[in-house]
């Protein structure tokens, strides 16, 4: 070391300053051999052995150059020391680079004996003249050695399974993790964890006691909800998914620790879901069901009047509208006829609930109207769908009455058709309603009200004469 | 943009000692250097025998002025070493250097005789303190050593008195080399020199050189009239019988080692300062190399613990930032001599001292972002925007001195400055910094489980403060120590306690968490082999690997347990998921519909049968009435049908007939509607009253109806209305062909329906008893009326006409 004395100041503190750099790079090193296999074989514990040692050799390096700045700093020419410090440095380095070079059948790992070699044992004699740039070759050496070892571990740890593994994969997880001991400190969470924490109670915790009370007592943020009935753990977090949360104790070296973990269920819960939207349908309806059943008989009071209302106001209507005909045309036979529909109409009177099927209602309408010379046209087939064709028919009846009554027909024209999607029917006349408005009396608003009933709509139209529309959907909910 | 101000700041801070100047001195070839002790006649004399040569004081090393070309003052234990190794050329000794105790006749009559006495005394001792002196007495009271604990203990001793005056050549008592006493004595001072009989060392003090110096023949009498020959008879030096007591260092290289950790064991264990920081340059190496070590390591672990990478990176930054300051601090040690590089090494120590503290606080911050996200915000601005300014300040100190005042004329730095205002205000900042980030981290954590803990990093903060205040101050205890380094081991303890207390989330214990817990989880390297895998995972691992090859993200195992995986760099995580918890949720509510749809289907079954049973008992009801209300009418229509044929005005009977049906449609509908509504329009009514007058018109009777109503009418009113009409105007119809006037009137509170006829109302078929009762019933009243030529008929209902608008 006494060639440094001879050495310029900058060279002396350039060695020293390299050869510190060069310690931080390979304990840099040693932490990357550390961590670069997930379980530590012997291998990998040769390895750790072999760069300690390189440490360690380099401590004595700066050691050796701390003592030539105390010397020059003090003036006084510190000999060299010979003890057995470098050689079991040496030996150090020379044992484990030996050992990985035929475990690891690779010449390169004792590569690092020979400038450890010639920097400890060499001779003062031998090295006179030439220790310094010896000292400076073997830290440059170390220095390189170093930053290749940490690029090949950097390369090994991103393309391998490395200590950094459990890591990796514990922040893969798309499940939350997260293990605390029994005072609540949190040892470890993954991200998932945290992100789903933020979301479900929208604050970060210290302590896993209160998280955990926080979340059975449902003190969560204002978009997250529970959503088990049970003392299970299933939230719905404010972005929409759904998240069971489950608790589990450990038992690690004889302290326990409580494992949190947290399933992003959503997809699971997707038929659950359906069933909800179901189950409320239900509820619904069951709430209705119990609604209606105590009110039944007021229903029924109502639905019964109102029935028995339109049915007269059919019959009777009907009767008496064919009557105003016959008394406007005046002639005994005539009148003769206006007693049979009155008697027609006290028979009805007998029989109130007595509904008669379409076609019959239908043929004695026809036949109704011939006797008092009112022709009924219907053009297309019936429906075979008998709730739709007596409704139809009450209209039928509806408008031809309103038609001989009103506008003084003599010709009613039904025409009745049934397409792919939904039944019609268009009822036209020819009486001398001349367009217009016209006031809507109690026939039309039962017209609409028994239509309805079946999804069916009613359309009137006043520009040419008063014609009749109505049309069903074959695909209603009643069908 | 952040990185590209910090490119630029780093490049600022590299040229900053080049835009100030710090270039390489030039030296000079004819300098000889003397020791800067108090008194040094050598430098006198060296003044009067090297006339050509600049004679200069030093505090540095020979091999420093060696390295510049200049000579030196040495000793032989230092010179000759030097020549045998090369360090230097020419060794020229001048005089001799016997290490004595000088004691001041005029301040003491005290005896001293040999090394022990200077502790039997109560006067305080000068002592020169460099290796040689102590050298001296060690190997007076120990011949084997020349750095004894003998030696070290007697002025340990002394110190201990507070008698021991390091460098001080004032006291009554000096331990000095002779020449030095002598030439004190020379100056007028009184000193007795003392060989003390124990013995001491005799060193040849001389001039090294790597250029050849020529001296003057006369060189020997000037050196004698410049006191310098100790062993001359000239009575300014003890006898030469005494110097027989002192030896001569026989073994330079056993004087060497012995002496080499001179510094240190002075510092420790005699002035008892330096107890727990670095004394020697070997030190100074080691712990600051030994600290880079621990914090590298420390940051090793850091980056797999903390959680946010925000706060992962300022602990990074801090990390490295005091690695940083470490290595500046062991650059600057290193570097001897003043110059205006030193002092802007200095300058960069602030880039440190600054940096650290604003880490804390930015750390802090980031933490408390989700309290206070504005504050968060301002603040960090405000205090990165501080801290640049003040290290820009600090850099640029040459040009305006307001953080420190430096007397450049004096040659050391560390001696010559005070602190400027700016400094404080640096200062302040500093421990602000470090206080905010303390109050702001401890009031996020509060809930932390391990919040007793809190005691550590605010004691860490609290003696730190304190330390910091007393370097400034410049208190010994605190000024004596490496204040690097304790601010460091400071920070790296304050930071590890703050991560192990919860204050800032870390994750430890991967793999034993990992390999403990109760998620079935595996990882598998490249070739889908298990290795390492939780203790749920154990059993299956095999099976479960051999699956791998099969899933892409996620797939079924079976009905309760969902597979996995995830590529990680050099392999894959492997994990399931159990669902037999929603699976039994699903169940539950499957169960809990079917028996809410069971329990709607009983519901809407007893519903139908109920009303089915309440459609039948309504429609008998509604049988009944409609029977009861209209058999009357029904039986008289029958008798009216029989009657046709024989009547003789045909039209006017069948006109009678239709009002009747119309009557009974229109009575019918009143009464149904009177269960279902309470109040009907006037103007339905009125239409019904329509209805009526135009069939009455085909038997005769022509009536003209006018309301002037506009409101809803009770529903037993609106029957007895139509009621009356009709009454009226089938009477009416008998007596054909006649005028009505049937008008619908307001009638005070109520209603009023006024027939006007020119014909007499036969009153007894218009109100019967039953029906005047009826009317009565409803507070209204039937009133007959002559008039001029008419006779009227009115229904009155004077309040009750107006129900339930």
């Amino acid at each position: 070391m006494f060639d440094f004395y001879v050495q310029p100041e900058w060279v002396r503190v350039m060695a020293s300053m390299l050869v510190a750099v060069c310690t931080i790079v390979q304990t840099v090193s040693v932490v990357y051999t550390f961590n670069v296999n997930i379980k530590k074989d012997a291998m990998q514990k040769l390895q750790i052995g072999n760069e300690l040692a390189v440490l360690a050799m380099l401590f004595y390096m700066v050691y050796m150059i701390a003592k030539v700045q105390l010397g020059a700093s003090d003036g006084m020419i510190l000999p060299q020391e010979k003890g057995y410090i470098q050689v079991m440095i040496l030996a150090m380095i020379c044992f484990f680079g030996a050992a990985l070079s035929i475990f690891g059948r690779n010449i390169v790992h004792i590569t690092g004996v020979l400038p450890a070699s010639i920097l400890l044992l060499l001779p003062k004699e031998a090295a006179a003249g030439i220790y310094a740039y010896l000292y400076l070759a073997v830290t440059i050496y170390f220095l390189f050695r170093s930053v290749c070892l940490i690029y090949k571990n950097d390369k090994i740890i991103k393309a391998k399974l490395s200590a950094y593994s459990v890591k990796y994969a514990i922040d893969a997880l798309d499940a939350g993790i997260l293990f605390y001991d029994p005072s609540g400190y949190i040892t470890l969470m993954n991200t998932t964890m945290q992100n789903m924490i933020q979301k479900l109670c929208g604050k970060k915790y210290y302590n896993a006691h209160t998280f955990y009370e926080d979340i059975t007592a449902l003190r969560l943020s204002d978009k997250s909800e529970k959503i088990s009935e049970d003392e299970k753990l299933l939230f719905r977090l404010s972005d929409g998914s759904i998240w069971l949360i489950t608790q589990s104790e450990l038992k690690i070296n004889n302290k326990s620790y409580t494992q949190l973990l947290a399933f992003d269920v959503s997809r699971e819960w997707e038929l659950p879901e359906k069933l909800v939207i179901q189950k409320e349908r239900l509820s619904i309806q069951s709430d209705e069901l119990k609604a209606m059943l105590s009110e039944i008989r007021e229903i029924c009071i109502r639905e019964e009047t109102f029935k028995l209302r339109n049915r007269l106001h059919d019959c009777l209507g009907h009767n008496l509208a064919l009557m105003l005909r016959e008394l406007r045309e005046g002639g005994d036979e005539r009148y003769t006829n206006i007693a049979s529909l009155a008697e027609g109409a006290i028979k009805e009177l007998d029989h109130p609930f007595k509904v008669k099927d379409a076609s019959q209602r239908l043929n004695a309408l026809i036949a109704a109207m011939n006797k008092i010379g009112v022709e009924l046209l219907i053009e297309g087939e019936l429906i075979a769908d008998e709730k739709i064709m007596g409704i139809f028919t009450d209209v039928i009846i509806e408008g031809t009455t309103n038609a001989i009554r009103h506008g003084f027909a003599d010709k009613v024209f039904v025409i009745i058709r049934e397409t792919k999607n939904e039944y019609c029917m268009k009822i036209s006349d020819n009486g001398n309603f001349s367009g217009g408005d016209y006031k809507e009396g109690g026939g039309i608003t039962a017209m609409r009200y028994k239509l309805s009933a079946i999804g069916g709509v009613i359309k009137i139209q006043t520009t040419q004469g008063f014609v009749i529309e109505i049309s069903v959907a074959k695909d209603r909910e009643d069908a | 943009m952040n990185k590209r101000m910090i490119c630029l700041f780093v490049i600022f801070l590299l040229c900053v000692p080049l835009l100030f100047g710090c270039a390489k001195e030039f030296p000079s070839d004819k300098v000889v250097c003397f020791r800067n002790y108090a008194v040094n006649p050598l430098k006198s004399a060296a003044e009067n025998i090297l006339y050509d040569y600049e004679v200069k004081t030093t505090s540095y090393s020979f091999i420093y002025h060696l390295d510049r070309n200049e000579a030196c003052e040495a000793l032989d234990v230092q010179a000759l070493p030097a020549v045998k190794n090369g360090i230097a050329a020419y060794w020229y000794p001048l005089s001799n250097a016997t290490v004595v105790i000088a004691v001041d006749r005029d301040a003491t009559d005290i005896s001293i005789n040999d090394w022990s006495d200077l502790c039997k005394t109560e006067c305080d001792v000068g002592f020169l303190n460099n290796r040689f002196i102590l050298a001296a007495i060690s190997y007076a009271l120990d011949k084997e050593s020349y750095m004894s604990d003998s030696a070290i203990k007697l002025l340990a001793g002394i110190n201990a008195e507070h008698r021991l005056k390091k460098d001080d050549m004032s006291c009554p008592i000096i331990v000095c080399f002779d020449y030095q006493a002598a030439a004190l004595n020379a100056e007028g001072r009184n000193y007795e020199l003392i060989i003390p009989a124990d013995g001491t060392l005799s060193y040849e003090v001389g001039i090294l050189s790597n250029t050849e110096i020529n001296f003057p023949d006369n060189m020997n009498d000037i050196l004698i009239n410049c006191g310098l020959d100790g062993e001359s008879e000239d009575g300014a030096f003890p006898s030469l019988s005494e110097y027989k007591r002192a030896g001569r260092v026989s073994d330079y290289n056993a004087f060497e080692n012995d002496t080499a950790h001179y510094a240190s064991v002075t510092r420790r264990n005699i002035f008892n300062t330096r107890l727990y920081s670095s004394a020697d340059q070997i030190e100074h190496h080691m712990f600051a190399v030994i600290y880079c070590v621990i914090a590298v390591v420390w940051i090793g672990m850091l980056m797999s613990r903390i959680v946010d990478k925000k706060v992962r990176f300022l602990m990074l930054a801090s990390g490295m930032l005091s690695i940083c300051w470490v290595l500046l601090r062991y650059l600057k040690y290193q570097i001897l001599g003043e110059s205006a590089l030193i002092r802007y090494l200095w300058y960069l120590y602030y880039v440190f001292q600054l940096g650290l503290p604003l880490c804390m606080l930015l750390i802090a911050l980031f933490v408390y972002k989700e309290k206070a996200p504005e504050f968060c915000r301002i603040a960090e601005k405000i205090s990165i925007g501080l801290c640049v300014t003040l290290v820009i300040c600090v850099l640029t100190n040459d040009m305006h001195n307001f953080v420190f005042i430096i007397d450049y004329s004096v040659s050391k730095v560390d001696n010559s400055y005070i602190y400027g205002w700016l400094y404080y205000i640096i200062f302040a900042d500093c421990i602000l910094s470090i206080l905010l980030s303390e109050f702001l981290l401890l009031k996020t954590a509060w809930s932390s489980p391990k919040r007793r803990g809190f005691v550590l990093p605010m004691l860490y903060t609290c003696v730190l403060i304190i330390y910091c205040t007393l370097y400034v101050l410049g208190i010994p205890f605190a000024r004596e120590s490496d204040f690097v380094m304790t601010v460091g081991v400071f920070l790296l303890l304050y930071n590890e306690t703050i991560m192990r207390l919860g204050i800032i989330p870390v994750n430890s214990m991967y793999t034993k968490l990992f390999s403990h817990s109760t998620l079935n989880i595996l990882i598998a390297d490249e070739n889908k082999a298990p290795i390492l895998y939780s203790s749920v995972a154990e059993s299956e691992a095999s099976e479960l690997s051999s699956q791998i090859e099969a899933i892409k993200s996620s797939c079924k195992l079976n009905d309760d347990t969902v597979l996995f995986t995830d590529i990680i760099p050099g392999g894959i995580v492997v994990w399931q998921e159990d669902i037999s918890e929603i699976n039994r949720l699903q169940v539950q509510y499957k169960e809990n519909l079917a028996k809410t749809e069971v329990a709607n289907t009983l519901l809407s079954k007893e519903m139908t049968a109920k009303a089915n049973l309440a459609s039948i008992e309504e429609k008998s009801k509604l049988a009944n009435m409609l029977q009861m209300e209209i058999s009357d009418k029904a039986k008289v229509l029958s008798g009216m049908l029989t009657d046709l044929e024989n009547e003789s005005d045909k039209k006017s009977y069948a006109a009678r007939i239709t009002m009747l049906l119309c009557y009974i449609k229109r009575h019918i509908s009143l009464s149904l509607r009177k269960l279902e509504e309470s109040a009907i329009p006037s103007e339905d009514l009125v239409a019904y009253i329509d209805e009526l007058t135009q069939i009455s018109s085909y038997g005769g009777v022509y009536a003209k109806a006018v309301c002037d109503l506009d409101k809803n009418i009770s529903s037993d009113i609106c029957l007895l209305v139509y009621d009356f009409l009709y009454r009226a105007t089938e009477a009416c119809v008998k007596v054909n062909p006649i005028h009505l006037l049937i008008r619908f009137l307001p009638y005070r509170e109520g209603i009023m329906l006024d027939i006007l006829s020119p014909v007499i109302f036969d009153t007894e078929t218009l109100c019967d008893s039953v029906f005047t009762k009826q009317v009565e019933s409803f507070g209204g009243r039937i009133d007959f009326r002559k008039l001029d030529d008419a006779f009227a008929a009115s229904l009155k209902f004077p309040k009750e006409g107006e129900l339930n608008v």
